[in-house]
């Protein structure tokens, strides 16, 4: 970790955009919320990990190859276009986008997959597309938002 | 009794012996489970990750389709479902900035949510609606000798969850010893599982999950039981990379409903006990009544 959690939130204050945005720090959060519930001044600091990390998307500054924040968009990207996710067809995504190495260390857990039922090649997919499709972009007049296409 | 139903992506892949061992056990007890029609995917940690406001849309369309069945409360099994829903009506209470965006898509595609219809897990539907007493009516197969680590990992205790406590949760300890099993004393019961991260940055992500095996071994336990998909899946699922890193920690992680499900005497066959990595040993025959 380059940044603890408490350098995080030191780094903001002092307003270093730059250094917390490009941290890999903030991507390692995992979102348990234990800091969220434990912090005696009530800092909110799951969320506002969850912000510096959507700033660093939309500013497009965050560690490139790095695969969280590529998990996080191969994520936004299926969710726009099926409405569900197939875990196993994002996953072998993020493989093949940032780490295809990892498909040759993990066929022995894909074949456990198949064998226990679990591996799935279809896409999930809601009926109505159009409807959600609709609703996400109802948001674009606000310009801070971006779209599936910036996040590709 | 009768709820409306989140099931998730999770309940219909990687997590599927999730659903198909609750929804026999919710029958048996007579709770009536009815799936939302045409539901999205809720959005995870991975989307709120990229955009906020999109985020609680995403959630919304799911809350209003579910205040439409007019069921009084929803039910969702998956943790990070559980907490992103909880955390949009939160949301949409305190931002009006985020208020107005939602209600603006959902006014668009002609749906409507007052914000009013509780989201909660089936641990809490069980203990609290259903009862440990009906529950105990229904142990025809009781776990007696099988030692339990009861594992919750973090979204549904943290940081929204009003039916148990964030750190020293147990509801689920007290289902599973109605149950007849021995629940082992386990203080990482509500430590994170490594989440998303054993996939992305391995390294990091799996020593988490190690942590959590060795320490239900050392307490002696025979099996672990899960309430989230992915808690089920890391903790299953990795026994090749840890044994090779650090050494093996062979115990079985399975979903509170499927040891429910054996307890009532449901047929192992039905509750997705084969979809294991790690099996758990079947449990010994009982014996004959005098
Ligand atoms: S939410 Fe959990 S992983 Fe994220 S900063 Fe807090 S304690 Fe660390």
């Amino acid at each position: 970790m380059e940044h603890s959690p408490r350098q995080i939130m030191a780094l903001v204050r002092a307003d270093f955009k730059d250094e917390v945005l490009r941290s890999r720090s903030i991507w390692l959060c995992a979102s348990c919320y234990a800091c969220t519930v434990e912090c005696p001044r009530e800092i909110r600091i799951t969320d506002i990990m969850y912000a510096l990390k959507q700033r660093a998307i939309l500013e497009g500054i965050y560690p490139k190859r790095f695969p969280i924040p590529i998990l996080a968009k191969e994520f936004f990207k299926m969710v726009h276009s099926k409405g569900r996710i197939t875990e196993t067809l994002l996953v072998m995504r993020l493989f093949l986008r940032a780490n295809w190495r990892a498909v040759l260390s993990s066929w022995r857990q894909g074949i456990g997959l198949i064998r226990t039922g679990r591996f799935v090649l279809r896409h999930e997919r809601i009926e109505n597309r159009a409807q959600l499709a609709g609703m996400l972009d109802s948001d674009l007049h606000d310009e801070r938002r971006i779209t599936p296409k910036e996040a590709a | 009794m009768k709820y409306a139903y989140f099931p998730g992506c999770s309940l219909k892949g990687l997590g599927r012996a999730y659903e198909e061992s609750l929804l026999p056990v919710m029958e048996k007890l007579g709770v009536e489970l009815v799936e939302l029609n045409d539901w999205n995917c809720c959005g995870a940690t991975a989307y709120m990750s990229v955009d906020e406001t999109k985020a609680c849309i995403l959630a919304a369309r799911n809350l209003a389709i579910a205040e439409k069945t007019g069921s009084r409360d929803l039910v969702t099994p998956c943790s990070a479902c559980y907490l992103v829903l909880n955390k949009t009506k939160h949301y949409l209470k305190d931002s009006p900035e985020i208020r107005g965006s939602v209600q603006r898509a959902l006014e668009g595609a002609g749906l409507r949510y007052s914000g009013e219809m509780p989201v909660r897990h089936p641990l809490d539907i069980l203990v609290h609606d259903v009862g440990l007493d009906v529950i105990r009516e229904k142990v025809v197969r009781p776990l007696t000798g099988l030692k339990v680590a009861p594992y919750y990992g973090c979204q549904v205790v943290r940081p929204y969850a009003t039916f148990d406590d964030a750190w020293n949760p147990t509801t689920m300890d007290r289902l599973l010893a109605t149950l007849g099993a021995e629940v082992v004393p386990y203080p990482l019961k509500t430590k994170c599982c490594g989440g998303s991260l054993t996939g992305t940055l391995p390294d990091t992500g799996l020593r988490l999950t190690y942590i959590l095996l060795k320490e239900a071994v050392r307490r002696g336990a025979d099996v672990i039981a899960t309430i989230c998909p992915l808690c089920q899946f890391n903790l299953d699922a990795y026994h090749d990379q840890l044994t090779r890193q650090w050494g093996p920690v062979p115990i079985p992680t399975v979903y509170f409903t499927q040891l429910m499900g054996l307890a009532f005497g449901l047929p192992e066959s039905q509750l997705g006990l084969r979809r294991n990595f790690v099996r758990m040993k079947p449990l010994p025959a009982l014996p004959a009544r005098a």
